[in-house]
C-alpha cells in the first residue's frame, strides 16, 4: 500500500512525540537530578550513594558523608583552593567524576 | 493572461514549493529551536539556580541507551547526565525506527539538521560561483575512487561506536563516549571545555561542507541501532523499475549516498527515509514510500 510521503512525515512526528507524551501522561518522566518522578527533591544520603548528583556541591557531600572537603580534594588531586560550593558535574576531568567519587566514599564507609 | 491562468499557475507554482520536503524542514527547524531553547534557558539559569532547568542532555536519545544496563541492574539508578527522559526519547527514537524506519535520523535529528544546511550551503555556492563549483567537481573526479573505496568500510565504523559506547556505559557506569560525542560537544559548548568532542564536531562541520551527512553515515551510533531495527519496520520507499528512467537524480540526491537508482526496495540500514529521493524523482510512481513486508 502506497503512503503519502506527507501522511508519512506527520506520522513520524506523531509517534515520535506521541510515544514521549504517552510516557509523560503515565508519570514516567524526568529531566533533571534534583528531583524524582514524583516531583521530590532529592537530596544526599549518607546509606545510598546512588543519591549523589553532579549538580551537588562538595559541601553538600561533606556534609553528608561526614568528609572534610579538603580531603575530598586530596583524595582525587584537585586544587585545594577549590570552594566548596562547587557543583561536582563542573569538577570533571580525567581523575574525577561523580562514579569515581561514589565508589571512592563507598569505599570510606566500608569497615 | 486570463486570471484563471495566474491563478493555475500561482497554485502549481505554490504546489511545487510546499513538497513534503518543507513539511521536513519545518519539523527539523522546530526540534532545534527547542533544543536551543532548553539549552539557553539551563546556562542562564546555571546548576545552582533553584528553578528546574533541565540540560539539553536529558533529551539525548542515546543518552538512553548507554544508561539502559544500569537503569536495569542498579534498581532505576543512571549513569552520570543521564535522566529517565533519555530512556523514554531513546524510546521513541527505536519504536519509531520499528514503525517508519530511520525517520529520526532523517525528519527530527538537529545533528543531522546542521550537517544538511552545512552541504545545502556549499551546493548553492556551487551553483553561484564558478571557481567553487570547478573545485568541487575536480575534487569529485580525482578523489571519487578512492573514496568510494573508504566510504565502503567506514560506514561500518557506527556500529564498532554503537558498541563501544554501549558496553563501555555498562562496564565503566560512566559515558565513555561522551567526551568524543560532537553532539554533547555542541550542547556544552558554553562550558568552554576542551574535549576530544570539539576536534570530531569541528571535523564533522567542515567535513560536512564536502560530504553529505558525513556523522550519520560513519559515525553515529544511534543512527546505527535505529538503522538496524529499522530493517524490522513495514515502511519502505520502492522504485517502480517501469516507470524509471534511470536517470539517477534520486542516487545523487541521496544524503546517504545510497544507490537508489539500481535498487528495487531501498532496504540498507543507512537509509534515514529523508524521502529527497523521492521528492527529486521526475517521474511519476517511479519511487515511493509502501507499506510491505519487513525483512524481505
Amino acid at each position: 500500500m502506497k503512503i503519502n510521503p506527507f501522511v508519512y512525515g506527520t506520522l513520524v512526528v506523531v509517534v515520535f512525540l506521541g510515544i514521549i507524551l504517552g510516557f509523560q501522561g503515565a508519570g514516567i518522566w524526568s529531566t533533571s537530578g534534583k528531583v524524582d518522578v514524583s516531583g521530590k527533591a532529592i537530596e544526599p544520603s549518607k546509606t545510598d550513594v546512588n543519591t549523589i548528583k553532579g549538580w551537588m556541591t562538595l559541601e553538600q557531600v561533606s556534609t553528608t558523608f561526614d568528609i572534610p572537603v579538603a580531603e575530598i580534594l586530596a583524595g582525587f588531586n584537585l586544587p585545594a583552593d577549590t570552594p566548596g560550593t562547587t557543583a561536582l558535574k563542573d569538577l570533571e576531568s580525567d581523575t574525577f567524576d561523580i562514579t569515581a567519587l561514589r565508589t571512592w566514599l563507598q569505599g570510606k564507609q566500608q569497615p | 493572461m486570463s486570471i484563471n491562468t495566474i491563478s493555475s499557475r500561482v497554485k502549481s507554482n505554490y504546489k511545487k514549493k510546499l513538497t513534503h520536503t518543507t513539511l521536513r524542514r519545518l519539523v527539523q527547524i522546530s526540534f532545534a529551536t527547542f533544543i536551543l531553547i532548553i539549552a539557553v534557558i539551563h546556562f542562564a539559569g546555571g546548576e545552582s539556580s533553584t528553578n528546574l532547568t533541565a540540560s539539553a542532555e536529558a533529551f539525548c536519545p542515546f543518552g538512553g541507551l548507554e544508561t539502559l544496563y544500569k537503569y536495569l541492574t542498579s534498581a532505576g539508578a543512571y549513569v552520570p547526565h543521564t535522566h529517565l527522559s533519555n530512556l523514554v526519547i531513546a524510546a521513541a527514537v527505536l519504536i519509531t525506527a520499528l514503525l517508519l524506519r530511520s525517520a529520526f535520523c532523517g525528519w527530527i535529528c538537529p545533528l543531522g539538521f546542521i550537517q544538511d544546511l552545512l552541504r545545502g550551503l556549499t551546493r548553492r555556492l556551487e551553483k553561484r560561483y564558478v571557481p567553487i563549483r570547478r573545485f568541487f567537481r575536480t575534487l569529485n573526479q580525482r578523489g571519487q575512487p578512492a573514496w568510494n573505496f573508504l566510504d565502503k568500510y567506514l560506514r561500518y565504523a557506527k556500529y564498532v561506536v554503537l558498541v563501544w559506547a554501549v558496553t563501555g556505559a555498562a562496564i565503566y557506569g560512566v559515558m565513555v563516549f561522551k567526551d568524543y560525542d560532537p553532539w554533547s560537544a555542541l550542547i556544552n559548548i558554553t562550558e568552554w571545555t576542551f574535549t576530544p568532542g570539539i576536534v570530531v564536531l569541528a571535523v564533522t562541520l567542515v567535513a560536512s561542507l564536502f560530504i553529505e551527512r558525513p556523522w550519520c553515515r560513519y559515525f553515529c551510533p544511534l543512527g546505527a541501532a535505529s538503522g538496524l531495527l529499522g530493517k524490522f519496520s513495514p515502511v519502505q520507499i520502492q522504485r517502480n523499475a517501469d516507470a524509471c528512467t534511470n536517470c539517477k537524480i534520486c542516487t545523487k540526491a541521496c544524503p546517504m549516498g545510497l544507490d537508489v537508482h539500481t535498487a528495487t526496495k531501498i532496504t540498507s540500514p543507512d537509509c534515514n527515509s529523508c524521502l529527497v529521493c523521492v521528492d527529486d524523482c521526475p517521474r511519476e510512481g517511479a519511487l515511493s514510500v509502501q507499506i510491505g513486508f519487513p525483512v524481505k
